[in-house]
């Protein structure tokens, strides 16, 4: 599916930088050991700004739930409705859930028969208008 | 008269457990309402702007008090006005100027919107001449249950004995967020492009937490068909409301509701209430003012504030749910009461899943509890004759976009006059609470002050 292509900003740049290196990383605080998302210009437990960094994740994760958009705001998108769109839950690499989530339009899964709970793994797509990668999931065996 | 208008005070809200019964309880008073006429978008002219609603509902709130307008010295306005469409300017019909058609019609303010897509208390101010003696004037923020609870602070707090609280909307052309701002275009920006750039738009959050609670517990989406159809009848006997005003002959059934549009599944368009133009206004007072007014006095016993923050992207059912819980757990310690005591629950309902979490969390109303709700509405009578109303009001889904039906019905209740609506077991307690689960103020409302 066609997508906006998302452009960097100070707060995210580095996350959007790894998507086009097929990586996918989360916003950390070591001292909170909190990872948080989307990105922010402070922790949100410590407020503070000092020690933010990124930490790469294995890009595997699970769905949360879901709902199938027939009425999009996004008319770049308004061809392809209706559509899943899951919030999908992400594992550390110990495959404990983060707490993190992510949307997805589950690529390869039939409109409206989206396993709630199946694992899914990270893709990264092209985006049309600048190139920029973002990242989409694909529910896995 | 006073002019520098105050923001409210973040500490007057009551967020945290333990506070004990709120030392205003009973100390203020609901005693006049006043609402505009309603209209599903604005037709550009002045006299039907959200500015000249605001002061047809503030004059009848007046005149349904009984209050002449040097009795009042409190204002409390709530400055944000819109339903969905923010883009500024609009695209003007050919050949008008709306603003300058709005400051010939009233006294404008430095803001060109104001009137039109924002009310400020001193447009107000400016077009109230016969406000004479306010020497309290604040802007609350965000909502109707904000403003009333900045004025019962108030009054509780001496700061003012007759308070006129406002809040409008307005509506304007064009879809509900669609191409606008972020969504328009081939590239995105700002903390939407995680979440507008994937296709999602307002009603979709609330979607996907219902679609998980189907899935958590065991529920089919058709078990909410009887609430939908409820509230939408209690709001064809609202006759303030939108479809009681231009829609009488618009009732909807199960299998209307089960037939319905989707926005976003398992979310359709009888579960998303509709942006109109309305503005509501209400009298409160001290309750020894509110005794020589013209409607008995609705006191207020408690409110509370409950906010959860989402651990990630958006809120997800659980903190929906713990948000929920906790309002149900704070009304009880502010007012004293207990959950068994109350005659009605108006909790908020635009989208109208939102009504099922609330309803859950509030900790046993009909005996429903968490994973209950759907049951309840599938098997139980849930009408205004019943023991326990559900959504008496029928609230935005039974009568449009304004989040203040479920306040406006509640002091109505109490007071008896509701109508078509009056629950039949007899309204001596009550509570409202907006906007959404993870994140409401609620208020208590008794026929008595203790």
């Amino acid at each position: 599916m066609p997508k906006q292509s998302p452009i960097p900003e100070d707060v995210d740049r580095e996350f959007w930088e790894a998507c086009n290196e097929d990586r996918l990383v989360i916003q950390y605080c070591p001292p909170c050991d909190r990872l948080q998302q989307p990105p922010e210009a402070t922790c949100y437990e410590c407020d503070s700004a000092d020690d933010l960094e990124w930490k790469e994740l294995p890009g595997r994760g699970y769905i949360y739930t879901y709902a199938v958009m027939y009425d999009n705001p996004v008319p770049l998108l308004f061809e392809d409705q209706p559509f899943n769109v899951a919030v999908v839950g992400l594992y550390d690499e110990n495959g404990n859930d983060t707490g993190m989530k992510m949307l997805s339009h589950l690529p390869g899964t039939p409109l409206d028969d989206v396993p709630i709970g199946a694992d899914v793994q990270v893709e990264f797509e092209v985006t049309q208008a600048t190139g920029q990668k973002v990242p989409e999931f694909r529910v896995v065996g | 008269m006073v002019s520098e208008v105050q923001n409210m005070p973040a500490e007057w809200y009551r967020t945290q457990e333990g506070l004990g019964v709120w030392p205003g309880k009973g100390k203020v008073a609901a005693v006049g309402v006043g609402v505009s006429p309603t209209d599903r978008r604005w037709d550009s002219d002045p006299q039907t702007s959200v500015g000249a609603y605001a002061l047809i509902a503030a004059r009848r709130a007046m005149e349904d008090a009984g209050v002449s307008p040097d009795q009042v010295d409190g204002l409390v306005v709530v400055p944000d006005t819109t339903t969905g469409r923010f883009d500024w300017p609009q695209p003007w019909p050919d050949g008008r100027d709306i603003p300058a058609e709005m400051a010939a019609a009233f006294k404008p303010t430095e803001d060109e919107r104001d009137g039109i897509a924002k009310l400020s208390a001193q447009w107000i101010m400016n077009n109230m001449p016969e406000l004479t003696n306010l020497k309290f004037v604040m802007h609350a923020p965000g909502d109707t249950a904000p403003a009333l609870v900045a004025a019962s602070e108030a009054v509780t707090r001496g700061l003012t004995g007759v308070c006129l609280v406002i809040r409008g909307w307005h509506n304007f052309s064009g879809r509900y967020y669609v191409g606008q701002g972020n969504a328009r275009g081939d590239t995105i920006s700002t903390r939407e492009k995680w979440t507008t750039g994937w296709g999602i738009v307002g009603v979709y959050p609330e979607a996907t937490r219902f679609q998980r609670y189907l899935h958590k517990y065991g529920k089919r989406k058709e078990m909410f068909a009887n609430f939908v159809v409820n509230s939408k009848k209690n709001g064809l006997n609202f006759p303030e409301g939108f479809f009681a005003q231009h829609r009488a002959d618009d009732v909807v059934t199960r299998e209307d509701y089960l037939s319905a549009r989707w926005l976003a599944k398992p979310a359709n368009l009888f579960d998303a209430d509709i942006p109109i133009c309305c503005t509501s206004a209400y009298i409160l007072a001290t309750p020894e003012r509110a005794a020589d007014m013209k409607q008995k006095p609705v006191y207020i016993l408690g409110h509370t504030s409950s906010t959860v923050r989402p651990r990630s992207l958006q809120h997800t059912l659980e903190e929906s749910e713990e948000g929920a819980a906790r309002t149900g757990r704070l009304f009880q310690e502010a007012a004293g009461v207990s959950v068994n005591d109350l005659s009605f629950e108006n909790m908020y309902d635009g989208y109208g899943m939102f009504h099922l979490i609330h309803l859950e969390g509030l900790g046993g109303y009909a005996g429903i509890n968490r994973g209950d709700g759907l049951d309840y509405f599938e098997s139980e009578d849930i009408s205004n004759d019943s023991r326990y109303p559900i959504s008496p009001s029928g609230g935005n889904i039974g009568s449009g976009r304004t989040r203040f039906w479920l306040h406006v019905d509640s002091i109505q209740q109490i007071q008896g006059r509701a109508g078509a609506r009056q629950i039949r077991h007899p309204a001596e307690l009550g509570i409202s609470a907006a906007t959404f689960p993870h994140s409401g103020v609620s208020l208590v409302w008794g026929a008595s002050p203790d």
